[in-house]
């Protein structure tokens, strides 16, 4: 077994996935703010990401309009910024979740073939 | 909006603290303003949150390093995943371009003040060479004046030989052009502070 090629692959999988899981925990329209969402992320989908590297990914959602977000000061003086997640987003999201069940299936009838 | 300072009573926490933030904020500088607070109000945010997932409220001031290292390492490293917002940043359309927002007024001050400087820049390396000039040819090289009949300043060709005679600054040429060199550079720092002071934008 090759198990850098194994883990290269996994890092981008994760990477390349992680636009239709932030998608996926904004789309129940529940918003959240960023360190909370990393939670999320991490307890929903066991993915254990550099913290930092979700930030860059909501710049692009947001560039994309697929999420919007705002400011919310607190009691203790530093804002929280909110995202959730935009029409265009949601329907995005709904096409991404018809490819991915899709490509699911696809892939689970050629693994359970080998 | 302008990010507040997480206060720290331990003075490593606060180093610790310090560094991130100042490696943060040199990294957006090229950004708007806007973005610019955007992105360390977030990170800012981050730093918190997790820190009263550690903490409670009372004693988030009272964090070890140890704990805010931590935070900053899962965080990741700003020179790592700030560069990526800022590259996503960039592709939106709000981001500052310098080209397209400086004036014409502001174009021609830069023009002008670049002009001088140049200006101010060649005649400080004509001084130094004459300087040169003068340690290898110390009787060729001087100022030549003789009312209605030379007006020589640099180096003698053999044609004005009699000139010779009508050198008038002797032994006082190389301090005096020492003299004019210091003047210049000082002026050319003048000139460089004042481009610094030259708004990029109106």
């Amino acid at each position: 077994m090759n198990k850098e090629f194994i883990d290269k692959w996994i890092s981008q999988l994760k990477k390349g996935s992680l636009s239709f899981v932030v998608l996926g925990i904004l789309a129940y329209d529940q918003e959240y703010y960023g360190y909370d969402l990393i939670q999320e992320v991490k307890k929903k989908t066991a993915i254990d990401i550099a913290e930092g590297t979700l930030y860059p990914l909501l710049i692009r959602l947001k560039n994309e309009g697929l999420v919007e977000s705002n400011w919310v000061p607190q009691e203790a003086g530093i804002p929280r910024k909110y995202y959730k997640i935009t029409k265009e987003g949601q329907s995005t999201f709904l096409e991404m979740r018809t490819y991915w069940t899709s490509l699911n299936q696809h892939l689970t009838t050629l693994t359970h073939a080998l | 909006m302008h990010y507040n300072q997480i206060p720290f009573t331990n003075r490593s926490s606060a180093q610790l603290y310090h560094d991130y933030m100042s490696t943060a904020t040199a990294l957006v500088k090229k950004l708007a303003l806007e973005q610019r607070q955007d992105i360390l109000c977030e990170i800012n945010s981050h730093i918190f949150e997790a820190l009263q997932q550690q903490l409670p409220p009372q004693l988030i001031h009272d964090a070890m390093p140890s704990q805010l290292q931590e935070i900053l390492d899962k965080l990741g490293l700003p020179e790592t995943f700030i560069k990526e917002m800022i590259l996503s940043t960039s592709i939106a359309p709000s981001i500052e371009s310098p080209r397209k927002s400086v004036s014409v007024p502001i174009m021609l001050t830069q023009g002008i003040v670049n002009m001088i400087y140049y200006i101010i820049y060649t005649l400080m390396l004509i001084a130094v060479f004459l300087v040169v000039a003068k340690f290898i040819d110390p009787q060729g090289v001087g100022f030549f004046y003789a009312p209605n009949k030379f007006f020589i300043f640099g180096k003698l060709i053999l044609q004005h030989e009699e000139a010779l005679r009508y050198e008038q600054l002797g032994n006082y040429f190389i301090p005096a052009f020492l003299f004019v060199i210091s003047g210049l550079y000082y002026s050319s720092t003048l000139i460089l502070k004042l481009k610094k002071s030259i708004p990029h934008k109106l």
